[in-house]
């Protein structure tokens, strides 16, 4: 509005191509490989649910679903857990994205390392820490006990509170990534100005700085929302008899009791509450409309809703700047002057960083000295020395391919998903045309579902194709559940950015592919390299479609830890998930690296 | 003119895109796992720790014996979506699997298993089998007991001698946990409540709740995985527990001072199964009659904690390991075989019901 666009309409320029010819190749390849890949094998598996035992036509199973009073209660647990996880990750993420968009250089690169860690050390690893951690006999009681502090040993996990604290953990670097890649776009003169105008430290912080980062964190917000509503075995391993989330009962009717009409009409259920929360999710932060004509006059004539929450949401920020503003003038009357007000609020965020990343590098610093130990089990403190686990992984060829071939799997899948899915967020970010609602609903789909379907749906394509049981076959299930995460990401960047300087490059002579290699990619360069990370890390990382469509051939390093930890949860995990660190910290070193070099070149 | 070039630059980058996708999206179907030599059986099991028993009991020596391949294929728990998948696509990336008899039952009903004799008589080896390890479509070769673990070191004073005991926490203190789980659970429930082995079948749904009712307060721990029980026997994050006799195993020969309570023990049973309408039904036939021998189920159980299923097995194993197997005529003679009909039949409605009692 105050910004006035040089190129009001890309319209206006003269173009070879008509213009839907060029959409079609930004966005068909996605749309084809999600429709052969998702659409048809979902849509297959859950249309079973309206046919009864005989194959006819009926609605029994979702007769049963409305009448056992189960289901309802059991999704009802499942979205309080998703929100709750939700809160808590965008919370505790926002201090730590803003230190990391705030830091540069070594800094930077530890804290990037500190933020991945939980990823690298296998959820299953992750949840036992936890397991040994805060139990009853746990490190954590011992030491509260020790000093003093209770008589009676804590009551951390197995209930609710041991939900939240998997869960939050298992996701909050995703939270921090997301919120990084929109806080990194932010031009830090723009608080600058306002402090120039008076504006004390609440109002530049939530009239400007916060409403800026926004999309992040809705964005950040629905990944983790959508993500922890599929969660199974964390929840299962450290929560309590009444946290059973829905795609535990969905799974118990597939593998155990093999009813899968059923389990399609649980996956309907939950396929249709996910879409009344995006619609209403579209309405108030105009998903569909994220980033191109999202600041154009059209905006403003939106729906009601979302003009409401606008309001409501200025209330709201207006409101905390004002308590925060308060706050900060009281505590520096106290304090001595102006000075201290700096330092202070620097203090608390350091405090809050400090919190967090101690929560996510906790059962890390509890798996590295435990992969040392001489006895077969997890626990605390560990019986060193012994370097017998490393040994056994090292002298297993199982584990060396498995390793490889999920190393491989994870890059070509990541690869391939940005191929794809990059141009198609280009499209959805700067051209409105028809269907383009669809479109974005297509490309956040395989979110949405939960994952076991997908695997199921894809084992059953794949097994009439021939092709259950290879790496190709995995690398396609990888890349159908990465692409929504690769879009979302891109899309939150891409919104903050501004299209006038690419109009600003062509006046001044840069073609396409230059303005794109000097101008939009150094731009959305981190961004970028955000969803890569994405793509790489989810796919590196997961276990259900691997579990389904390597029909037992061939193994990805979560499956091979999955059936290993089935049995027992030996410290061999625990050595692996310390290889895993060690050789990731150094992957992410290097890629800090050359992209800092990149960066010095280009600034000279 | 530059913004043509631009645009034209653009599009054909573009283009590039769908020919590259489009040419994966192609390739797809002519990638083929190398499956199905003529004379080779790929056979699941559920790998692990345990994995390279099976290949030693079973798959090597039928390749040596008879010149035929087998191969061997990990997938971990409950693997009927896959053979149902399978044989509903009539593409058999297995001809045969390890199977629990529970599976087995949900299977054979929906049709996706092959007989283990065909039109013959049961093979000389199949026909030592006790016949309740046993049935149409499988051949038990090896199995486990849902057993009563505890610590002996906190509860050794005064220790749960049966699942009255369990149920009974003002006489016989200490933590407990159970499986979150209808399966397994329930039959102690009743056996507490004082219902005799030989009744306990059909399950009778509302005493098990009524006698669960009565412990529910006092279960800090509803664990949902076999590890997870070694783990708290280990470090006695609770003092007794119902698990499956291996994973207790796993702890004492760790060092863990845990005893096992045989007496009332389920026993469940495992084995190889044909999927129906494969290449190789005949030879899985052969392979099932070769495995069910005494010698064969011995070898096994040298690498696992199982029971063999053939009690002729018990002329090979050396008496300390045959200390602690489930299928040891001492601890057998004490147990009873879990009802894989009653469960492949009411285990969605009980489970349901489960669920919904652990909610309140």
């Amino acid at each position: 509005m105050a910004r006035v666009d040089a190129f009001a309409e890309p319209a206006l320029r003269p173009r070879v191509w008509p213009r839907w010819n060029r959409l079609y190749g930004q966005t068909g390849p996605v749309a084809i490989f999600l429709i052969a890949l998702f659409v048809v094998p979902v849509v297959m598996l859950l249309g079973i649910s309206f046919l009864d035992s005989q194959g006819l036509p009926s609605l029994e199973h979702y007769k049963r679903l409305v009448e056992v009073p189960l289901y309802g209660r059991v999704l009802l647990t499942t979205i309080k857990v998703a929100i709750c996880t939700t809160l808590l990750c965008v919370a505790g993420a926002y201090p730590v994205a803003y230190l990391l968009a705030i830091s540069r250089g070594s800094a930077r690169n530890w804290l990037i390392i500190l933020v991945l860690m939980p990823f690298w050390t296998s959820f299953l690893v992750r949840t036992f820490a936890w397991i040994v951690l805060l139990g009853r006999k746990g490190a954590v009681n011992q030491i509260l006990m020790a000093a003093g502090i209770t008589d009676a040993p804590l009551q951390m996990i197995y209930n609710f509170a041991g939900v939240m604290i998997g869960m939050t953990h298992a996701l909050m670097p995703l939270a921090i990534l997301t919120l990084l890649a929109v806080m990194e776009s932010v031009d830090p003169n723009l608080s600058k100005a306002a402090a120039t105008m008076g504006a004390r430290g609440g109002t530049r912080f939530w009239r400007i700085y916060f409403p800026l980062t926004m999309p992040g964190v809705a964005s950040a917000a629905l990944l983790v929302f959508i993500t922890s509503l599929g969660f199974f075995i964390t929840p299962a391993l450290l929560g309590g008899p009444q946290n059973t989330m829905i795609v535990q009962l969905i799974i118990f009717q597939i593998r155990e009791v093999l009813n899968w009409q059923f389990a399609g009409a649980i996956g309907v259920l939950l396929v249709m509450i996910l879409m009344v929360i995006f619609l209403f999710y579209d309405r108030i932060f105009g998903l569909s409309v994220m980033g191109g004509n999202a600041r154009g006059p059209k905006r403003a004539a939106g729906s009601r809703v979302r003009r409401c929450s606008v309001r409501a949401g200025n209330a709201i920020t207006w409101a905390l700047a004002y308590i925060t503003d308060g706050l900060i003038s009281v505590f520096s009357t106290l304090r001595r002057g102006k000075r201290a007000m700096g330092a202070g609020s620097r203090l608390g965020l350091y405090a809050a960083c400090t919190l967090t990343l101690g929560f996510l590098a906790l059962p890390t610093l509890f798996v590295l000295p435990v992969s040392f130990t001489s006895e077969a089990f997890l626990t605390w403190p560990p019986k060193l020395f012994s370097l017998q686990w490393y040994r056994s992984v090292f002298d297993s060829p199982v584990w060396l391919n498995a390793a490889a071939r999920s190393f491989l799997v994870a890059l070509t899948t990541a690869t391939v998903a940005m191929f794809i899915a990059l141009p198609c967020a280009f499209a959805l970010s700067r051209n409105s045309f028809a269907g383009k609602s669809a479109l974005f609903g297509l490309v956040v789909a395989p979110m949405i579902v939960p994952n076991i379907f997908i695997a199921v749906g894809l084992f059953f394509l794949f097994s009439r194709l021939g092709i259950a049981g290879t790496t190709f076959a995995v690398v396609l299930g990888h890349t159908v559940i990465v692409i929504p995460y690769v879009i979302v990401t891109v899309l939150a960047i891409l919104k903050g950015y501004d299209r006038n300087l690419d109009h600003a490059a062509a006046t001044m002579g840069a073609d396409g592919t230059t303005t794109f290699r000097r101008v939009t990619f150094p731009l959305i360069r981190s961004g970028v390299i955000a969803s890569f990370m994405f793509a790489f890390i989810i796919s590196f990382d997961e276990l259900t479609i691997a579990l389904f469509v390597t029909g037992g051939r061939i193994t990805t390093l979560p499956k091979l830890m999955y059936e290993d930890a089935l049995l027992s949860v030996s410290p061999r995990l625990a050595a692996v998930a310390s290889l895993l660190l060690v050789f990731m910290s150094i992957i992410i070193l290097i890629s800090e690296l050359t992209r800092r070099k990149g960066g010095v070149r280009l600034a000279a | 003119m530059q913004a043509a070039t631009q645009t034209r630059t653009n599009s054909l980058g573009r283009r590039g895109f769908i020919a590259l996708s489009g040419a994966t999206v192609l390739a797809a179907p002519f990638v083929k796992a190398a499956s199905s030599k003529s004379r080779t059986l790929t056979i699941r099991d559920p790998g692990g720790p345990v994995g390279e028993a099976y290949k030693k009991a079973f798959f090597e020596p039928f390749s040596k014996a008879t010149g035929i391949d087998v191969i061997g294929v990990q997938s971990s728990h409950g693997p009927t979506g896959e053979i149902k998948a399978m044989v509903d696509a009539g593409n058999y990336a297995w001809d045969g699997a390890l199977l629990d008899m529970s599976d087995v039952v949900v299977l054979a009903d929906k049709k996706y298993l092959d007989t283990v004799a065909g039109s013959a008589a049961l093979g000389a080896n199949a026909a030592q089998i006790p016949a309740d390890l046993r049935n149409d479509f499988l051949v038990g070769a090896m199995g486990y007991a849902t057993v009563l673990a505890y610590r002996a070191d906190t509860m050794g004073k005064k220790p749960p001698t049966s699942f009255a005991d369990f149920w009974n926490i003002a006489a016989v203190p200490g933590s407990r946990s159970l499986r979150k789980h209808a399966s397994g659970t329930l039959e102690p429930a009743l056996l507490a409540d004082g219902v005799a082995k030989k009744d306990l079948y059909p399950l009778d749904l509302d005493r098990a709740f009524r006698s669960l009712d009565r412990i529910r307060n006092d279960i800090p721990v509803w664990w949902t995985g076999g590890a997870q029980t070694s783990q708290m026997l280990k470090t006695g994050e609770v003092d007794c527990l119902i698990t499956w006799n291996g994973r207790a195993q796993v702890a004492i020969d760790d060092g863990a001072p845990v005893t096992i309570v045989w007496k009332d023990a389920m026993f469940s049973f495992a084995g190889f199964a044909i999927l129906k309408g494969g290449p190789n039904v005949e030879l899985m036939r052969d392979f099932i009659e070769f495995s069910s021998s005494g010698q064969r189920q011995a070898e096994f159980v040298k690498y696992s904690t199982s029971g063999p299923c053939n009690p002729r097995a018990f002329d090979f194993i050396e008496t300390k390991l045959a200390d602690i197997l489930p299928t040891n005529p001492k601890y057998f003679a004490d147990m009873f075989v879990m009802d894989p009909k009653w469960w492949g039949n009411n285990s969605a409605k009980a489970q349901e019901r489960f669920e919904s009692w652990l909610l309140g």
